[in-house]
């Protein structure tokens, strides 16, 4: 251990700038009679000051300082262990990144299968442009900030007593906590205060695949329980809020707020899964799944100050409200399907779905209310696959898509209830063309007419397509690009919504010999979107636009220098780089370079140097840039 | 009776209105690949086959020899470091369970019986799956894994559709699985180069994975997504507090997914938005200029939002718990 550090530290003084070798080369096992083979690499990260907004840089990027367990992947193997043939354990990240994971396995073949999935992510939010009514004032703080923590654990174990019967059971847990800046608002006056989040999900389920030569079933049964602790407080401050003026005369204040959820919820659900083959030209499939999550609220709020009731225009300083609240959803989903082979080049794909899903709930609040979402939802479709040469498939098909959703009216409309329904019927067509084995291309479109939309925003008459296609110019280059469109317009009569998006790529992988790699890829997407609105103070319709003209290049240039030598160092350079312009221009740069070298028989030095730089023309109070360098070692 | 009504109604409208368009990219598109069809050398026909691919390519015109199984020790003599590989890999299981009828032949479970070929020396003479056609790769692939769970949304899934066969994601000699999301950005790229984007899922760091929200054998839910505690969008995987159910929903969240306001892949925009200010992204919703007739749902805000004011720019700063809510029907607390 102690020769780790010391090789670290001077690894630090020799390159000041590198970094970790992110794509770790084919691990050659160890000898092979040795059980454990694998990488293990660690190292030191330093930050050389991040200029310019380091909320913004958090907010993007929250890599720190300090010793990092940067990746490691162990594998255990042994013929001769009943219990543990293989154990495979792998992680990255550790030692305070923003994302960390840790993935182990074991399993022997013919008893059992164990996986245990662990992942942390630090989610950091803070942008003086976003939520900030006070930007105009110099004041640069969000009052949608968050810092909070992601914690998920997954645990599913296999058991094979059968080759046919195979029982399985799973845990999931997924914590959430931390603390942020949110609004309590009062009428007439809203006002940024702290807020502590915490919420546990834990998922326990169980089930059992049959898997027969001609049909296979799954069933799984399992529960949710949840619970949900968030609070928002003030203690002893007086906080003027959003608002400028007084109010008639009275200036809104608040000086104590306890803002408490106490939210405990259950869900129970079950599946099936069942796929057939009947006959050779018959595939069948199906699958039902049931939930019904619950959640009943007990919520208190406790706030002292100035405050304002707009309905009897009273001036009050002290508040207590507690309401209990409690809400149900059963929902179900089912799926149908049939592949059909009648000829030797003719697939026919058949299939049917439903989701329905029924919310309601109560508030115990004076009067009493209660509330109703319904939403039933169906889709049909047909679509027929006709080799017409061993190299070019063609299908076309047609889908048709229905529903209805009924939810609560806004509060000044006078209705009780809103209600929609969705009918659109969509032409499908697609091919596949592999012209040689070096080149092909894939290509499907959709166009559809709707009849009836849901929202506004919902696509109604649109036209997309898709296409791929990949040329191996020789055994060591390879060139692909895709190209994907959607168009939308909404027929005449209906409210005005233009919405037109594109993205093309396009990129290759060249290997000219065995040392050297380069990889390079471009894409460029555009999207334009005009939609009317109404502007709610003057009752006139304004339009809202939305551009954006995007550039990625990524790229990663790779060459093992000195080959023919013992010693051969690997150097890459790339990185990645988007540009765009339009209603939000910004800039986010990633260029990065990484040196590896061997040491001695099974340690290699690894150092990388990144660059981070984030831009944006509107917003220039949230740029940053920032240089990070990591040196360490990998042992395999 | 409707339904069908409807299918000849819109047959007639593709025709009508995309025939243009549709002509234009088949003369784009067309030409190019012919020129490349020209400039490659022929490629070798589908192997003849034996065994349990009954639909596969009629065999080429017939060999002398009868083919038969020779046994993986034979293989092993020329093709060591797969042999090597393929004894850490599941398929292994084969060579040594007599029930699954392969048992020693693991290698002739894919390609076919190997005599011919182990004369020859030739890679005409045994079965590529890669060299085969989709259908007729998955369909040797599917010999064994026909019945299984993810079998399920297949005839949904846009993979099955796009004639995407098995073994174009899944390495067979692997010994271990590759990683999932350079596999998806080889043909995903525009999807890939989203994450490049400032506000964006943590997919470099390792953060998350693309199976993580998508399910690539096919889908269950009317979008692509992975479907998780039943019949619940991947999204909540992670995100529980956002799950509900409220007392007081947001209706797009239930119907149109969390997509309806969020890029997940990556965005220009702060929480991965998909318009620059949270403003126009509820106004084009919350706004309806034909609210009385235009048949969806969303509808105006009361007159002293007035947008002139900073207060009234961040419609989050009051509607704070936007995802939904336990205890308010304006989703202010």
């Amino acid at each position: 251990m102690r020769r780790l550090w010391l090789i670290a530290l001077c690894s630090m003084g020799l390159a000041a700038q590198e970094k970790p070798a992110a794509p770790a080369v084919e691990v050659a096992p160890a000898a092979p009679e040795s059980p454990l083979t694998g990488f293990v690499e660690v190292g030191v990260r330093w930050n050389q000051g991040v200029h310019g907004n380091l909320d913004t840089y958090r907010s993007i990027v929250n890599l720190g300082e300090g010793m990092r367990l940067l990746s490691w992947d162990l594998k255990l193997e042994s013929a001769g262990w009943k219990a543990l043939r293989r154990a495979q354990i792998r992680g990255a990240g550790w030692g305070g990144d923003p994302s960390s994971w840790l993935v182990f396995n074991a399993e022997n073949n013919k008893y059992y299968r164990l996986l245990v999935d662990h992942r942390t992510t630090a989610y950091f939010h803070s942008l003086p442009s976003y939520a900030n009514p006070l930007l105009d004032r110099g004041i640069f703080t969000s009052q949608r900030s968050f810092d909070s923590q992601k914690r998920l654990t997954e645990v599913q174990l296999d058991l094979y007593p059968t080759a046919r019967w195979i029982p399985y059971v799973g845990y999931t847990r997924d914590r959430g906590f931390g603390r942020g800046i949110t609004d309590f608002v009062s009428d007439a006056n809203e006002y940024p205060v702290h807020t502590n989040l915490s919420d546990i999900t834990n998922l326990f389920r169980g089930g059992v695949r049959a898997d027969y030569r001609h049909f296979h079933l799954t069933i799984e049964q399992g529960g949710i329980l949840f619970r949900d602790d968030q609070s928002v407080f003030a203690i002893n401050e007086r906080n003027l809020g959003n608002r400028r003026t007084p109010f008639f005369g009275q200036t809104l204040s608040l000086s104590e707020l306890l803002q408490a959820y106490q939210v405990r919820g259950s869900s129970i659900y079950s599946k099936g899964f069942l796929t057939a083959t009947p006959a050779d030209w018959l595939d069948l499939s199906g699958a039902i799944q049931f939930s019904r999550p619950r959640n009943d609220v007990t919520y208190n709020q406790n706030n002292k100050g100035q405050f304002v009731d707009l309905e009897s225009l009273l001036f009050f300083n002290t508040q207590s409200i507690r309401l209990l609240a409690a809400a149900s959803q059963p929902h179900v989903t089912a799926n149908a399907g049939a592949e059909i082979r009648p000829f030797h080049r003719l697939r026919i794909l058949e299939s049917y779905m439903t989701d329905r899903l029924h919310n309601a709930s109560t508030l115990e609040a004076t009067p009493p209310v209660s509330d109703r979402l319904v939403w039933n939802y169906s889709q049909h479709q047909t679509e027929a696959s006709f080799e017409v040469h061993p190299r070019l498939n063609l299908r076309g098909g047609y889908r048709y898509t229905w529903g209805d959703g009924r939810g609560r009216g806004p509060r000044l409309s006078q209705t009780v209830s809103e209600s929609a329904e969705l009918k659109r019927q969509t032409a499908l067509l697609g091919l596949a063309f592999r012209v040689s084995l070096r080149a092909s291309l894939n290509a499907d479109a959709e166009i559809a007419r709707s009849d009836k939309v849901l929202f506004r925003t919902s696509l109604s008459d649109y036209e997309r397509l898709r296409m791929r296609g990949r040329y191996q110019f020789r055994p060591g280059f390879l060139l692909y690009g895709t190209l994907q469109y959607l168009n939308n317009s909404n027929p005449p009569g209906r409210s005005r919504y233009e919405f037109r998006s594109q993205q093309a790529g396009l990129g290759f992988q060249w290997t000219p010999g065995k040392s050297t790699q380069v990889i390079g890829e471009y894409t460029r997407s555009t999207i334009r979107s005009d939609l009317d609105y109404l502007a709610p103070q003057i009752l006139q319709t304004q339009r809202s636009l939305y551009r954006e003209n995007a550039h990625t290049v990524t790229g990663l240039f790779s060459r093992r220098l000195a080959v023919g030598w013992i010693w051969q160092p690997e150097l890459s350079l790339g990185g990645s780089m988007f540009l765009s312009s339009g209603s939000r221009p910004a800039s986010y740069y990633q260029p990065v370079a990484r040196f590896s070298a061997p040491m001695w028989r099974r340690v290699d030095l690894i150092a990388e140097y990144r660059w981070y730089s984030v831009s944006q023309m509107f917003y220039l109070f949230e740029g940053f840039r920032s240089h990070l360098g990591f040196v360490g070692v990998r042992i395999h | 009776m409707a339904a069908y009504v409807h299918r000849i109604s819109l047959l007639c409208l593709i025709l009508s209105f995309g025939r243009r368009n549709v002509i234009r990219l088949l003369t784009l598109f067309f030409p190019l690949f012919a020129i490349i069809a020209l400039a490659q050398t022929p490629a070798p026909a589908p192997p003849g086959q034996v065994g349990p691919a009954k639909s596969e390519t009629p065999a080429e015109p017939a060999k002398p020899a009868k083919k038969e199984y020779m046994g993986s020790v034979v293989c092993q003599s020329c093709h060591e470091e797969i042999f090597n590989t393929m004894a850490k890999n599941p398929h292994w299981l084969l060579e040594q369970d007599a029930k699954r009828g392969f048992k020693e032949q693991t290698c002739e479970a894919c390609h076919g019986p190997g005599s011919v070929h182990t004369e020859s020396v030739s890679t005409a003479d045994i079965r590529n799956p890669l060299r085969l056609s989709a259908q007729q790769a998955n369909i040797v692939c599917l010999t064994c894994h026909r019945n299984q769970t993810t079998r399920v949304g297949v005839v949904r899934g846009g993979h099955a559709r796009n004639q995407v066969a098995c073994t174009t994601c899944h390495g067979v000699h692997r010994t271990q699985p590759a990683k999932k999301t350079a596999i998806c950005g080889t043909c995903h790229e525009a999807q890939l180069a989203q994450f490049q984007r400032p506000y964006r899922h943590r997919l470099q760091e390792g953060g998350v994975d693309c199976v993580d929200c998508h399910n690539p054998h096919g889908r269950l839910l009317a979008n692509p997504l992975r479907d998780v505690s039943a019949n619940e969008p991947s999204c909540f995987r992670c995100h529980g507090d956002k799950r509900g159910p409220f007392a007081f929903e947001h209706f797009p969240v239930r119907t149109e997914g969390c997509q309806s306001c969020h890029e997940p892949h990556g965005s220009a925009n702060p929480k991965m938005l998909a318009r620059h200010e949270a403003r126009f992204l509820c106004l084009e919703c919350h706004a309806n200029t034909t609210a009385r007739n235009s048949g969806t749902i969303g509808g105006v805000p009361p007159a002293f939002h007035d947008l002139l004011n900073p207060r009234f720019q961040y419609c989050t700063l009051c509607h704070v718990k936007v995802h939904g809510s336990h205890v308010n029907r304006e989703l202010l607390r």
